[in-house]
């Protein structure tokens, strides 16, 4: 499951969740995934966001393919 | 186990099983390596840990290192991790150059254990995919004289890759039944399974390595500056599910034969 959103709501999405999870070292939870324009953003199972809520990340046009 | 008294880098230290015999490893027999990863212990001047891992429980570190036979401790693995998960954040360089294949982003950390049990194949730990971002990153350059040898499955239904650098380069996607392009940005001369030769194509790959095979390739990838397990940040191609992997910078062809039959005589996989 993914939130789709703004860059700055999924940044922020996954600052809140690398704070409350606690990770050391600098870690990070998840990275915002940009795909023909709108961001997206792994769903952590323990936190919920206002953003729209996807099931999977649509066909990507990626270059390699 | 012994340590020689006398060893004062971690790089020289002489270990001894425990009926006397000094460990040998594989990069004791074929050394030079310019990176070596494996859930084994590779060298008996290695004293380091093979990988340090996450768990889920509280998302706490821990190194990992081998036991008394070279095997990944996994007595040590099960205690840390617990009845969750474990990650693997570090992949630890055994060939004393110190080329880690790390993953700070904690959603795109290979797993190793699952619900309290270590993930396996063929009886020995595998660092396992978990979703299309999945990949380890690191340091570790190309060159015009790579050769490759591990041990490495192709995860079912998915896209995958051996490894890539941002943004286009990459070398053998996995991908069944396409026939779209299988290297960008490197010359790949020759992809053996289990020590045969297989065409250079993305179904090819996918079909050959979708059990836990014997991986040799030599090619010229000195365009990549920076290896990465996977292409991460696309979303949709993670790495493979994989227990070894040896890069040299050199010609490794009176090696092969060598390096392979040892890889299958531990891993306990059958060459033709």
């Amino acid at each position: 499951m993914y939130y789709k959103g703004t860059q700055q709501e999924c940044i922020n999405y996954d600052n809140h969740v690398t704070e409350k999870e606690g990770y050391v070292k600098g870690d990070n939870w998840a990275n915002p995934i940009k795909i023909e324009g709108s961001w997206y953003i792994l769903k952590h199972d323990k936190y919920t966001s206002e953003m729209e809520l996807v099931n999977e990340l649509p066909p990507q046009n990626l270059e390699i393919e | 186990m012994i340590i020689s008294p006398s060893a004062i880098s971690p790089y020289k230290i002489t270990t001894f099983q425990s009926g006397g015999a000094p460990f040998v490893g594989l990069l004791d027999l074929y050394p030079s390596a310019a990176g070596a990863y494996s859930v084994r212990r590779l060298s008996g001047v290695y004293s380091g840990s093979l990988m340090e891992v996450r768990r889920s429980s509280d998302n706490a570190l821990q190194d990992i290192a081998f036991d008394a036979n070279g095997d990944l401790d996994t007595a040590s693995l099960l205690s840390f991790v617990g009845a969750g998960n474990g990650f693997v954040r570090t992949w630890y360089d055994q060939s004393g150059n110190a080329i880690n294949f790390q993953q700070t982003t904690v959603s795109e950390q290979p797993q190793i254990v699952s619900s309290g049990s270590v993930l396996l194949e063929n009886g020995k730990p595998l660092i396992s995919r978990v979703n299309g971002s999945t990949g380890l990153e690191s340091t570790l350059s190309g060159n015009v004289n790579r050769w490759e040898f591990g041990v490495v499955s192709t995860p079912s239904g998915v896209l995958s890759t051996l490894y890539s650098e941002i943004p286009n380069d990459y070398m053998c996607i996995a991908q069944n039944g396409s026939s779209s392009t299988f290297v960008n940005g490197v010359t790949l001369n020759n992809l053996y399974s289990n020590g045969v030769a297989i065409t250079k194509s993305r179904d090819s790959f996918y079909d050959n390595f979708l059990t836990s095979s014997i991986l040799t390739l030599d090619a010229n990838d000195s365009g990549i500056s920076n290896i990465s397990f996977g292409y991460i940040p696309a979303g949709s191609i993670g790495m493979l599910n994989m227990q070894e992997i040896i890069f040299y910078n050199s010609n490794q062809s009176g090696n092969k034969t060598g390096i392979e039959t040892n890889l299958s005589t531990y891993y306990e996989i059958t060459l033709p």
